[in-house]
This record gives structure tokens, sequence and C-alpha cells, in this order.
């Protein structure tokens, strides 16, 4: 995904959306975030949400900024985001690309290829290249 | 269906039938991945019959084809947001990007 952002970052503006956690330790808790000792419980205010948030950034060293979602979690039910998905989209103000259910459905790869058919990438020289 | 609903319903399961599950994942995966554009909804690949789903566990793929067609769909209208952006005072307005640049948005969180 950082390959993907450093690629398109010139042209295409990334979020990271922080939603609701999926697996809360009050939650549906699963093995692998105890074995990573990735334990929080599900936000009860936006400012621990937002800390929480933080904590994630830094230690996933997320290269695209962060936007927090409200405690409500309305854009994360309309956009059908939990626990995780991915969404481009257009400078028509549509959707280019509506990936599938996380975690099972994430498809970076088509993800990508959306991204690319919207934009015309710049290499890594920083060269535009023809169209 | 709530994301808790939806967890709820996972975690009845047993054993057995996340063993089940996984592997109609993994078969439902292959298939999207082989489809046009690589898009193809859950529902239309069961429905096409690419994946067999058992009658017992046709509650848990129909709670996961909901959250797979949840969601503006593409060439869709956008719902709009006003989110605060990570240790910044500054709110980012979806819309305010129009006419400007695509926005790819990633959904997620630490768990």
């Amino acid at each position: 995904m950082e390959e993907i952002y450093r690629r398109f970052c010139e042209q295409v503006a990334f979020f990271v959306v922080y939603i609701q956690e999926a697996h809360p330790t009050d939650g549906w808790q699963v093995d692998s975030t105890v074995q990573e000792e990735v334990l929080y419980r599900q936000h009860q205010t936006f400012e621990e949400r937002e800390a929480v948030a933080h904590a994630c950034s830094l230690d996933l060293h997320l290269p695209m900024p962060v936007l927090i979602e409200d405690m409500d979690n309305v854009i994360d039910e309309t956009f059908g985001a939990a626990p995780e998905r991915l969404y481009l989209i257009g400078t028509d103000g549509r959707v280019a690309y509506r990936g599938g259910a996380g975690p099972h459905f994430f498809d970076l790869d088509a993800w990508e290829q959306a991204i690319e058919a919207c934009v015309t990438p710049v290499s890594l020289s920083g060269k535009a290249s023809d169209a | 269906m709530t994301k808790g609903e939806r967890d709820r319903l996972m975690t009845s399961m047993s054993e057995e039938q996340r063993a089940e599950f996984r592997r109609i994942i993994t078969a439902l995966r292959v298939e999207r991945k082989a489809s046009v554009g690589r898009q193809a909804s859950i529902r239309e690949l069961v429905a096409a019959g690419k994946v067999e789903v058992s009658p017992e566990l046709r509650h848990v793929a129909e709670a996961l084809m909901e959250r797979d067609e949840t969601g503006p769909k593409v060439g869709g209208p956008v719902p709009d947001f006003y989110l605060k952006r990570l240790e910044s005072d500054e709110r980012v307005r979806l819309s305010s990007f129009q006419g400007k640049r695509p926005v790819a948005l990633v959904f997620g969180s630490y768990t």
C-alpha cells in the first residue's frame, strides 16, 4: 500500500479513515491481535478513538494522512466499511472503485488498477509518463 | 446488520463451521479475482454456482453478502463527510476534492 501511495500521492488525495475497532478486547478478539499485543477495547469516546488511531499511525508508520470517524459510526455504516475497505472517488465525485468487504476481499491490485485508470502516473524519477 | 451483529454471528460458529467458512472465503476470493474487473459481488458468484454454500452456513454467507453490497456503488454518488484529521484541528470535507483530484480511501482500524 505504501508503494501505491508513493507512486500516486501527487495526483491522488489518499486518506486512512480510522473507524471502530475490528477486534476489540471487549468484543470479537482474535488470536493475531493477542499475539501481536494489539489490545484495545472498543472506543468509548472520540478522544480514545483518536489516541488509538495515533498509536496505529505511529506503530505501522502510516504514510498517508488519517481522518477520524465520528463516534456515531455513520460513515462506517454508509460505506460498509467495517472492518476494512478500499474506495476510490473520481474527480467527478462518483465512486470509481469499491473494494470487496475486507479483510477477505481486500484487493490492493484491483485498487491500484483503478487508481491508474484515474490518473497519469508519475514515475519514481518524477517525470510524468506519456499518456 | 450492524458490525456487532455480524461479529456475534461469526463467533457463534463451531470450529467445524469456521473451517468450512474459511474454505468458502478462499474459493470466493479466487472466483472474484477471476471475474471481470475483479469486482463480481459475492452474491453474484454464489448465485452463479461458482462457490457452494452449505445450508447451515447460508445465514453467515448472507451476512457477508449483505456487507459486500453495502456502500455507494461504482458510478454512483458518494456520501459526503467532514472528518477531523489526526494530529490537527483541521477537518477534511470529501466533496472539496470534486473537480480537483481523485480521493483514495482506506477504511480500517488497528485491530
